[in-house]
């Protein structure tokens, strides 16, 4: 090989090497001019408070409560008989029915309600059942507050009795059902609850609530031999008013 | 010296440039080996012995005596091309790397640039919803506020309410209270009245006997006795009844 024909032949390697090393080496445009970013707005600094709000418990209205729903159910009965004057307490089933016991219809020569707030209601129909100590009074008038009837109890269940103890203010006590004995000897069908709520005379009628405010039994009496409050199951009331077996109130002395 | 085969250094070394093989004083013909043969060929003729200068030899015996040794021309090629041959491979492949990366860069750059207009619209977006979070920062605050003196009132109204409702409930017992007295009341006048009119039945039974008496008429006031007795009888049993009951 002469040498020029060498020289040409390592010009085109070298110009091949140069093209193949510059061949992929493009020129890429420049990033866009940075554009001028307003700057984020500053967040707003929240009240110290605020936070302190959301820990806040709204206080409970008394409205809502168990309390005045068993304060506005309970009704004071007046029994104007030949015997006297005798008080007791029912509560209310529906609007236009009350609940109480036999006992204090009996013997009426009238009957008289008083609500809560001292207004009086009529009394349209009054009868009783045939067994047990339960009554119904049908009311000329509505009733303030209808109560939410409850399921069974069991022993140790936390109860609220409810009532206008000898005539008196109404008062609500607590106790605990401490079982449920045979109705029979107290002339009660089925069960009755006997719990340690205190009740006086003037209570019987009223309701037995449960922690919910819910009526699981109607306090009729209170055993001598131990001092416990005895109430019928609701279960029973609901019997009784399924059956339909009542009778008029018991006159004067024939009770 | 193309006819030799192209090896021209070996060439150069024999030719008139290269130094004389033999001197004067030796013989003008080198010794050769026992067993090695020229290559000469036996038609050839013998070259002119010259009677005043050496004799020159075409070729030296010792490159005749080596006839398998490949060329040095070929081997020189064949590294320069394989040199060539990498060269032209390195150069292919940096040629691809380049342009590799250039598309690369291409690639990266516009997904930047896409990168670039969402962070602005997300910018964007921050910008409004901070803006949002600021008015809702001070709705809160005015909330609380307000909530602060709600509840404020509210716990003085349910105070209110709950003594408005002892109160109530008071009254409520009073006059229950009081109604009960009114029905008892109620009863006992209607017990005295009746009391009282056993007693007029009695006292105008007793005018009678003493009628009677005054009269001198004995039989008739012996039958208003017992009648007059009966009266005050049954005044005095519902008295007694009425004192046992209220008293």
């Amino acid at each position: 090989m002469s040498e020029r024909l060498r020289r040409i032949f390592a010009w085109v390697v070298s110009v091949l090497t140069f093209s193949a090393l510059v061949a992929g080496c493009g020129v890429t445009d420049p990033p866009p001019e940075q554009q001028a970013r307003p700057p984020l707005p500053k967040l707003a600094e929240p009240d110290p408070d605020l936070e302190a709000l959301s820990g806040v418990k709204v206080p409970r209205l008394a409205r809502d409560s168990a309390e005045r729903r068993a304060r506005r159910l309970t009704v004071r009965v007046r029994n104007i008989g030949c015997e006297g004057l005798a008080t007791g307490s029912g509560w209310a089933l529906s609007r236009t029915l009350l609940v109480t016991n036999r006992h204090v219809l009996a013997g009426a020569d009238s009957l008289e309600l008083n609500t809560w707030d001292g207004r009086d209601l009529r009394v349209s129909t009054a009868s009783v059942g045939r067994l047990g100590d339960l009554g119904i009074v049908g009311v000329t008038g509505r009733l303030p507050q209808v109560g939410a009837l409850g399921s069974a109890v069991t022993s140790g269940d936390r109860v609220t009795a409810v009532g206008y103890p000898l005539g008196g203010e109404l008062r609500l006590t607590t106790g605990v059902i401490v079982d449920l004995v045979d109705g029979s000897k107290f002339g009660i069908p089925g069960r009755v609850i006997r719990l340690t709520a205190p009740v006086r005379p003037g209570n019987s009628g009223g309701p037995l609530l449960d922690r919910s405010a819910k009526i699981v039994g109607v306090i009729f009496a209170k055993e001598i031999a131990t001092g416990l409050t005895l109430a019928i199951p609701i279960a029973t009331l609901k019997a009784l008013v399924g059956s339909g077996d009542l009778e008029p109130v018991p006159g004067c002395g024939l009770e | 010296m193309d006819d030799q085969g192209g090896c021209d250094g070996l060439n150069d070394s024999v030719t008139g440039q290269g130094e004389p093989l033999g001197s004067p004083d030796r013989s003008p013909f080198p010794t050769i080996p026992p067993g090695l043969r020229t290559l000469r060929g036996p038609a050839s003729p013998a070259p002119p012995v010259s009677a005043e200068g050496p004799i020159v030899l075409d070729e030296p015996a010792v490159q005749i005596a080596s006839p398998t040794q490949p060329p040095r021309r070929d081997w020189r090629l064949v590294a320069a091309l394989s040199i060539t041959g990498l060269l032209l491979l390195v150069a292919g492949w940096f040629a691809y790397a380049a342009h590799a990366n250039e598309e690369a860069a291409g690639e990266w750059k516009q997904r930047s640039i896409e990168l670039e207009e969402q962070v602005n619209g997300l910018r964007t977006l921050i910008g409004e919803r901070s803006a949002q979070l600021n008015d809702r920062t001070r709705q809160a605050n005015r909330l609380a506020t307000n909530l602060r003196a709600t509840r404020g009132a509210l716990e003085r109204s349910e105070g209110d309410v709950t003594s408005l409702a002892r109160r109530q409930r008071e009254l409520a017992n009073e006059k229950a209270q009081l109604e009960d007295q009114r029905r008892a009341l109620q009863q006992q006048a209607g017990a005295l009245a009746d009391i009282a009119s056993r007693y007029i039945s009695c006292k105008s039974s007793l005018i009678d006997v003493i009628n009677a008496l005054i009269d001198q008429d004995y039989s008739s006031a012996s039958y208003e006795i017992d009648i007059a007795n009966s009266r005050c009888d049954s005044a005095a049993s519902a008295l007694n009844a009425y004192v046992a009951t209220y008293e």
